[in-house]
């Protein structure tokens, strides 16, 4: 090492942050040049001045931290808001997304039907929301919960000329409701609920015996 | 301390960390304390950060005080960084050592705080010379009436001077560390340390003709 690349490199000598080969490169150097030994004491100087926090100088408060901990929480609970938006944000894109590769892979044709059907949709809706009497419900001849729990099913076609009470009771009697019907060839389907095979089989046959009110009865796929 | 057995101490006094978490050179290298540290804070670890902050709170207050002369904005640049470190201690890359990483970040935020205030400081060039007292240091004043006008000179270097002599004496990083710290070349650190050192000469000298340490 040269007497220059040392006296550069004495601040850092003065500091101790020189690597060892360094510092010794250093150090032979110092033992051969008083005024290099003489810079050497000016830098420790300075140094050992700045090392120390001067009696003029503010001390750190540690309490600081309880602010740092306030500003980390408001950047989560930010965080967490932004992530939530995204996130919804992001479910509805996706959705939109799907849709539209599948309209764009639809034949156009079909694409021009499903347009009128769902044209004819928006216009019936508007009837009905207009027009429709407030509160009217759907009842089915066997109840107002035709679809709460699925059970076993029957298809059933009935006589065009039973009654409705006929029917009902008929209904009442299997302990059976009508869950959706009637299909274009007017049948319905009836839930059983939870029943086993033999009691499946038992209504049915139950329901062909009454040949005056059923036409037809099968179990629904 | 590896990070599973810092994440052992953890779990041992009930904070959670993410096992999952791999910092992205961490290689089959042992972790230090510091990134140890950083390790823990990017799953979220607030001890980690409590104890990362007692380490260098301080440091970055120091460096940012000696740097801006004001004590709120001092502390603000500290908290700025320490919240920086808590948004970003899951991208630290082990590209420098902790140190750098965080003073670098202080740096940054020191500059910006000096750029937004009106401070008394002269470019090197254009600095007055040292107060003439140091001529007559060696005979009449005592060795902590030096060192306070040391100080006074110190606060009158440009802030590029400042942090050259901050972050070699008060943090004790290496020239190559400082250099990575400010952006700059190695020769421009040294130039720079010496420019400094030449407005400070004649205090210097006397506070070395006195023994350096009060």
């Amino acid at each position: 090492m040269k007497p220059e690349e040392a006296r550069e490199l004495l601040p850092w000598y003065a500091a101790g942050a020189l690597e060892p080969a360094q510092a010794r490169a250093v150090e032979a150097l110092l033992r051969q040049s008083p005024q290099l030994d003489q810079e050497l004491a000016e830098w420790r100087a300075l140094s050992s001045t700045v090392a120390k926090v001067g009696d003029d100088e503010p001390a750190f408060r540690p309490e600081l931290v309880d602010d740092a901990h306030r500003r980390i929480d408001a950047y989560e609970q930010e965080r967490r808001r932004e992530r939530n938006a995204s996130g919804r944000e992001s479910s509805a894109t996706s959705l939109l997304s799907s849709f539209l590769g599948l309209w764009n892979a639809t034949p156009f044709g079909v694409r021009l039907a499903m347009a009128a059907q769902l044209a004819a949709l928006a216009v019936l809706a508007g009837v009905l929301a207009t027009r429709g009497p407030s509160g009217a419900t759907f009842e089915t001849a066997s109840g107002t919960n035709p679809a709460a729990e699925a059970g076993r099913r029957i298809t059933v076609m009935f006589q065009p000329d039973s009654s409705a009470s006929e029917i009902q009771a008929l209904l009442a009697a299997a302990g059976a409701q009508v869950v959706a019907g009637p299909s274009g060839q007017d049948s319905y389907v009836i839930d059983l609920g939870e029943v086993d095979d033999r009691q499946l089989a038992q209504t049915l046959e139950q329901l062909r015996a009454n040949a005056a009110v059923v036409r037809f009865a099968t179990p629904a796929e | 301390m590896e990070l599973e057995s810092y994440a052992a101490t953890l779990d041992g006094i009930g904070v959670g960390m993410d096992r999952s978490l791999s910092l992205p050179s961490a290689g089959s290298e042992p972790l230090g304390r510091d990134e140890a540290w950083l390790a823990a804070i990017a799953t979220g670890s607030r001890r980690a950060f409590d104890e990362l902050y007692r380490e260098y709170g301080p440091r970055i207050f120091r460096f940012a005080y000696r740097l801006i002369h004001d004590r709120t904005k001092a502390e603000e640049v500290t908290n700025d960084v320490m919240l920086e470190i808590w948004k970003h201690a899951r991208h630290f890359e082990r590209r420098s050592s902790v140190s750098t990483w965080i003073l670098g970040i202080a740096r940054h935020r020191t500059l910006n705080a000096v750029r937004n205030k009106t401070l008394h400081i002269a470019p090197i060039e254009a600095a007055d010379e040292v107060p003439d007292e140091a001529d007559t240091a060696e005979t009449e004043l005592d060795h902590t009436t030096i060192a306070r006008a040391l100080r006074a000179a110190l606060d009158k270097l440009s802030p590029e001077h400042r942090e050259v002599i901050e972050l070699t004496f008060f943090n004790d990083l290496s020239h190559k560390e400082v250099a990575a710290i400010t952006n700059c070349p190695e020769n421009t650190v040294k130039t720079r340390m010496f420019y400094a050192k030449k407005r400070l000469e004649p205090l210097l000298a006397a506070l070395a003709a006195k023994g350096a340490v009060a």
